[in-house]
């Protein structure tokens, strides 16, 4: 029974079912505003981009399947990667039609459609080898965007190597077609209901555990950790979730592709935006940030904050360009100073930002795996 | 209950990668000798977790520490033939298994919940001797004493959160999983406790019997339901290539089939048990999709639970 592990691995100082403090908080703030922001403003946007790329994934991999060439997989792997880019600033999403379309993941193991990785390379070929078209057996890891990535791109760039794989195979293709086509099922679902559940969402302003507010700081909390733990302290060897505390550097998000340092760019700039309350142009609304300053205590934590933001910006952008799987085992440092900057603004985010706002957060509990 | 899940918490620690478990602390957690509690009161107390659970099951508990054990010695990663943790796929802890691919932890910790709770509720405190007694005061502590042993809130029901204050463990936990599917097993469970116990005070034996016979037939029901979802899930980490779910999977369904054995009202025959164990074999590294398939379909079939892996609610 593993259902506690996920929450070691996140350390949540706050674990299940812990509160901050139980008393609604005596301010003025105006949270409709601030969730009505969120909704119109960033997650709105955010979630139709998704759909739109995820919509492309799915044609031009169509069009490869039907013709495999050099041609039609340049455009198959550059809708990949615009698709796992767009993925960035929906992966803090995870309430409403989107828990249901995206999965959960502060549970152990995590329940993520979209963006499970490392691929799980050998079942996915047990799929393609007993022609499975059905995903209801697939596991996380054997679908969602890098799954796809594992068999669109292949590590040396050996383009030939895999059009010839999917030339000479139809389960190859019928399989990779089931998974962009859920993945776009997904992401099209997850952007209309949202237009539906929005109103709910901004209606639910209180500050108890199942209120918008305290889903909102849990998701973007765990986006967080996921962040930190996953698409850097495993690959680097910083956070135990193998047999040692070596580097895993298959482990990075996008292998195949290789585009884990550009990946971990827009992620940090969603979460950063989503802190501030910006959208992707920059503009600041009414965002967790707002929140913060308008309570007793909020301002210190709030210029806190935004100093490690900048630091965390610095080492992100230290670390040098190329496929992070071979930086990490070339020239590891910079990338490990940045976990270490990351690390710091653990803190801020989940102790000190719950507490302030006297938000309520549960974490899920299963009956473990 | 707190001995019981200090001696859990025990064989956990084996599923990190190195760390050895002693088998006389289980041990003397177990007859409660030489102080193995970190709450000290329990150290004190007279009550033993050995005089709490099943006589019939004490000698292969008392294997299964040594098991236990003796694979957390390992310093290697598992394999067939080979004990060790093996971290489960997707996930970012593992498992100790055994030369075998057996979770020992998971099958201490369901034989307990069989051997412990499910004896102690089924047939101990709502035996049909002491249901029939006419001292009412003996019957209704016998009554609330099979409600402690479940180990739920008072106001439990399928949406209680777990909390750092009660946190929910065992049937406890379990009994959310596949409470929609089994049609509300919980508010099923927890009405007879409650209109069990008033049948008490109003003295009307047949009801008070009935809704005995309800909790126990409830708790078998959880039981193969939860037998079905880990054979589901072990089905589904074998078509996804994963050894290390596959086993964790199969050593809980196992467990679970284990803990329905104590239960006085369980539907299943012991020779229909014998079957569906025949199928899943005796090593976890032999066990193939083919065998799965037919124990989940023998179960289905004495449950009348769905067993289609494409309609079943089970499958989870």
């Amino acid at each position: 029974m593993g259902k506690y592990s996920i929450l070691v691995l996140l350390g949540l100082a706050f674990a299940c079912g812990k509160k901050s403090t139980e008393e609604t908080p005596a301010d003025s703030f105006d949270r409709s505003a601030m969730l009505s922001d969120y909704a119109d403003r960033i997650i709105a946007p955010a979630l139709q981009d998704f759909a739109i790329k995820a919509d492309s994934l799915y044609l031009t991999v169509s069009h490869f399947t039907a013709s495999p060439s050099q041609e039609s997989l340049d455009s198959a792997q550059a809708a990949l990667r615009s698709a796992a880019v767009s993925w960035q600033y929906c992966s803090a999403f995870r309430y409403g039609p989107m828990l249901t379309q995206f999965g959960a993941i502060d549970v152990d193991p995590r329940q993520d459609y979209i963006f499970t990785f490392p691929a799980n390379v050998a079942g996915i070929e047990n799929f393609v080898a007993n022609n499975y078209t059905s995903l209801t057996d697939v596991g996380f890891a054997s679908r969602g965007l890098n799954a796809i990535d594992y068999l669109l791109n292949h590590l040396q760039d050996q383009d030939t190597v895999i059009i010839n794989k999917f030339t000479a195979s139809t389960a190859r293709r019928e399989f990779l077609k089931s998974l962009t086509l859920d993945i776009k099922s997904r992401a099209s679902a997850a952007n209309v209901g949202w237009q539906s559940f929005k109103g709910e969402f901004v209606a639910n302003n209180g500050t108890s555990a199942s209120s918008s507010s305290a889903e909102l700081i849990k998701q973007f909390i765990v986006d967080f950790e996921s962040f930190k733990n996953f698409e850097v302290g495993i690959p680097v060897g910083r956070v135990f979730a193998t047999y040692s505390l070596d580097p895993a550097t298959d482990k990075v998000a996008m292998y195949y592709a290789g585009n884990s340092l550009e990946l971990l760019k827009h992620h940090f700039d969603a979460m950063e935006n989503l802190w501030y309350g910006k959208n992707k142009a920059g503009i600041e609304g009414v965002g967790l940030k707002k929140y913060l300053e308008s309570v007793e205590g909020g301002k210190e934590t709030v210029a806190a904050t935004i100093n490690q933001f900048t630091a965390i910006r610095a080492k992100l952008y230290q670390i040098p360009g190329g496929r992070l799987s071979s930086t990490i085992q070339t020239n590891p440092q910079p990338v490990k100073d940045f976990y270490t900057e990351v690390l710091k603004m653990t803190h801020f985010l989940k102790s000190d930002m719950p507490s302030l706002l006297s938000i309520y957060i549960t974490y899920a509990s299963g009956d473990g795996d | 209950m707190a001995m019981f899940t200090e001696l859990i918490n025990i064989t956990k620690q084996g599923n990190t990668v190195g760390k050895f478990v002693d088998s006389t602390v289980l041990r003397n957690m177990f007859y409660n000798t030489g102080s193995p509690f970190a709450n000290a009161t329990l150290n004190t107390s007279t009550v033993k977790l050995s005089e709490a659970v099943d006589p019939s099951t004490h000698a292969l508990l008392l294997s299964y520490f040594q098991q236990l054990s003796e694979a957390s010695k390992s310093q290697t990663k598992g394999g067939k033939d080979t004990a060790g943790v093996i971290i489960s796929e997707e996930a970012t802890s593992g498992k100790l298994y055994d030369t075998k691919g057996y979770a020992v932890y998971e099958l201490i910790e369901k034989n307990l919940m069989g051997g412990f709770q499910v004896y102690n509720i089924g047939t101990v405190h709502l035996s049909d001797a002491n249901l029939n007694s006419t001292d009412n005061t003996a019957r209704l502590k016998n009554w609330d004493m099979a409600f402690g042993y479940l180990g739920v809130p008072r106001n439990y029901t399928a949406t209680t959160p777990s909390t750092p204050a009660f946190p929910l463990a065992y049937w406890a936990s379990y009994l959310k999983t596949n409470d929609a599917t089994l049609g509300g097993n919980i508010k099923n469970i927890m009405t007879a406790f409650v209109s069990g116990r008033k049948a008490i005070e109003a003295n009307n034996n047949t009801e008070v019997k009935a809704n005995a016979r309800i909790i126990k037939e409830e708790l078998d029901r959880t039981g193969a339901g939860m037998a079905m979802t880990y054979l589901f899930r072990a089905r589904k980490a074998m078509l996804n290539q994963y050894k290390g779910r596959r086993n964790g999977a199969l050593s809980e369904g196992r467990g679970f089939l284990d803990a329905m054995k104590f239960n006085p009202s369980r539907k299943i025959t012991d020779a229909e048990w014998n079957e569906v164990i025949s199928y899943l074999g005796t090593n976890n590294w032999d066990t193939s999709l083919a065998d799965v398939e037919k124990a989940l379909d023998k179960l289905g079939l004495v449950y009348g639970f769905d067993s289609n892996v494409t309609t079943s609610k089970f499958n989870k």
